[in-house]
């Protein structure tokens, strides 16, 4: 260890006493600039998060707000060297430290990660694009998903509705959020719990409805196959016209 | 890339880059942590300005002077980019930003001591032999010193000196850091080993009190910066690319492209005067 353990243990002091307050007596040629490293960490951490989180920001009142984002400097070790993708580690924190439950807003994990997808799905890495053969839909096409896609699963439907409204309607929401292949912008579809099986089936290399239409009939005991077909033909055809699914 | 003026990219002004054909700057620097793992649309932008103009990159993450390990997954990532957008000059921070194993994305100061020296030498080495290509280190601007054992001057230059890096001389920050630790900022530069400056700074500052400037890189440069750059620049008696960094408050990119060419009329004026005379 050429650094010792007394240099060592002062920089992590500086660190702590930037990211947390601590107040250890720190050997500063000008102690008040300690204020300014403060200052300048604390804003980085707002303006980043703030910038992430435009709605959850705009939800909760101030002290709330402030509250979580002293909480995460305070109490999260931020691990990414990137810190644009900072803000996933404070969604993750938040939700695995029940601020949700703290604050009486239920919605409010639902409401960060929503906010983190969509910059996610937005920036995600570029891959090989599949290449449409066609662009109208027929029941027997092979199907493929338009790779920049997440989908998710909500309690509240804060998709649609303002965070406290939505606390009121708990539930099982599936969202599909997905990035247009040409123009990168992110859109959100809610879909249904078939659609997300069929969606499923279809990323994990299935690829017509009709090889899929067994399994959705067994595993939701539809009877009526003509009409489940029909109407999820429907979905699929809405889904290639929207370029989220791709014909092979 | 060398006597070229260039200036960093940012997604503020992204557009400027495209589609201004009068905002030519030689070069533009960005932050590779800011698109590191990005695709969709922000990568078309980078990918259409970096077909534009050559590219160099000044790193925000690698902490060289931290306490905590090196990070070789960011570093694998950081070598790909390099390699990718074909960049010659990777420059770094000569500060910590991680501590205790946590990020604070801001640069803080290096206790000045002969052990954080012997620490910095060893990890610079590393990381110049897997990027295996020359660290560029700049002075950083810093408000205290912590814990100092000797002058910011034989800091930097035992680490220039043992490691093997090139410096990025950073005008603005030598100016804030002379006003605001009480030394001239002409003596610290013409002390510094000049030979192993590969590229150059310049930047606008905040003075937030009598006593204390703050390199914000949100204003305009001021008269007193150009004039310890035309200072440096004779100094150094050799070509060197140079940037302007505006990170904040962006004016109207004609001010930037004023002051893109008062940078290369004196960078001209000197460095091209002394081509034609060697002739």
């Amino acid at each position: 260890m050429l650094l010792k353990d007394d240099t060592r243990k002062i920089q992590e002091q500086l660190g702590a006493a930037c990211r947390i307050g601590s107040d250890a007596q720190l050997e500063l040629s000008r102690p008040e600039a300690l204020a300014h490293y403060q200052r300048l960490i604390r804003n980085i951490f707002n303006n980043t998060l703030e910038t992430a989180f435009p709605i959850t920001k705009e939800w909760l009142v101030p002290t709330d707000w402030q509250y979580l984002v002293s909480e995460f400097m305070e109490k999260h070790a931020t691990q990414t060297p990137a810190v644009w993708q900072m803000p996933r580690e404070f969604a993750g924190f938040v939700t695995a430290n029940v601020y949700a439950k703290t604050l009486n807003k239920p919605a409010l994990n639902d409401l960060l990660w929503l906010e983190w997808y969509e910059i996610e799905v937005h920036t995600m890495p570029d891959v090989e694009e599949p290449a449409s053969m066609k662009t109208v839909y027929q029941l027997n096409d092979s199907l493929i998903m338009n790779p920049y896609h997440r989908i998710i699963n909500l309690t509240y439907p804060v998709h649609k509705m303002h965070a406290d409204k939505a606390a009121a309607k708990p539930g099982d929401y599936y969202i599909l959020i997905y990035r247009m292949m040409d123009s990168g912008s992110v859109h959100f579809l809610e879909i249904s719990p078939v659609h997300v099986f069929i969606l499923q089936n279809i990323i994990q290399g299935s690829q017509s409805l009709p090889e899929i239409m067994p399994i959705v009939l067994s595993q939701f005991n539809f009877d009526n196959k003509e009409a489940i077909q029909k109407y999820l033909a429907l979905f699929c055809s809405d889904l290639v016209d929207k370029k989220i699914l791709i014909i092979t | 890339m060398k006597h070229q003026v260039g200036i960093g990219f940012r997604r503020d002004f992204a557009d400027e880059f495209i589609d201004n054909e009068a905002f030519k700057p030689d070069f533009i620097e960005l932050a590779p942590e800011n698109w590191i793992g990005m695709g969709g649309y922000w990568k078309k932008k980078l990918d259409a300005v970096a077909g534009r103009f050559p590219v160099t990159c000044h790193g925000l993450s690698l902490s060289i002077g931290s306490p905590d390990d090196l990070d070789w997954t960011f570093l694998k990532q950081l070598k790909d980019f390099l390699k990718c957008y074909k960049v010659d000059i990777y420059s770094e921070h000569l500060s910590f930003a991680k501590a205790d194993n946590a990020h604070l994305y801001d640069l803080l100061p290096i206790p000045f001591r002969d052990d954080a020296i012997k620490h910095i030498v060893k990890r610079i080495k590393m990381v110049q032999d897997y990027l295996e290509r020359p660290l560029v280190l700049e002075n950083v601007s810093y408000y205290t010193s912590l814990a100092a054992q000797m002058t910011e001057l034989e800091f930097v230059n035992r680490i220039v000196e043992e490691s093997g890096c090139q410096l990025l001389l950073d005008v603005n920050n030598v100016y804030v850091n002379a006003f605001n630790h009480g030394y001239s900022a002409e003596e610290f530069i013409a002390q510094l080993p000049l030979d192993k400056v590969a590229y150059m700074h310049m930047a606008g500052h905040d003075k937030v009190s009598d006593d204390l400037i703050i390199d914000t890189h949100g204003q305009a440069i001021i008269d007193p910066v150009y004039a310890l750059f035309e200072y440096t620049v004779k100094l150094l008696n050799k070509p060197l690319p140079v940037l302007l960094e505006r990170d904040f408050n962006i004016p109207e990119t004609h001010e930037l492209i004023s002051e893109i060419e008062r940078l290369k009329a004196i960078v001209k004026k000197h460095w091209e005067e002394e081509h034609v005379v060697e002739r």
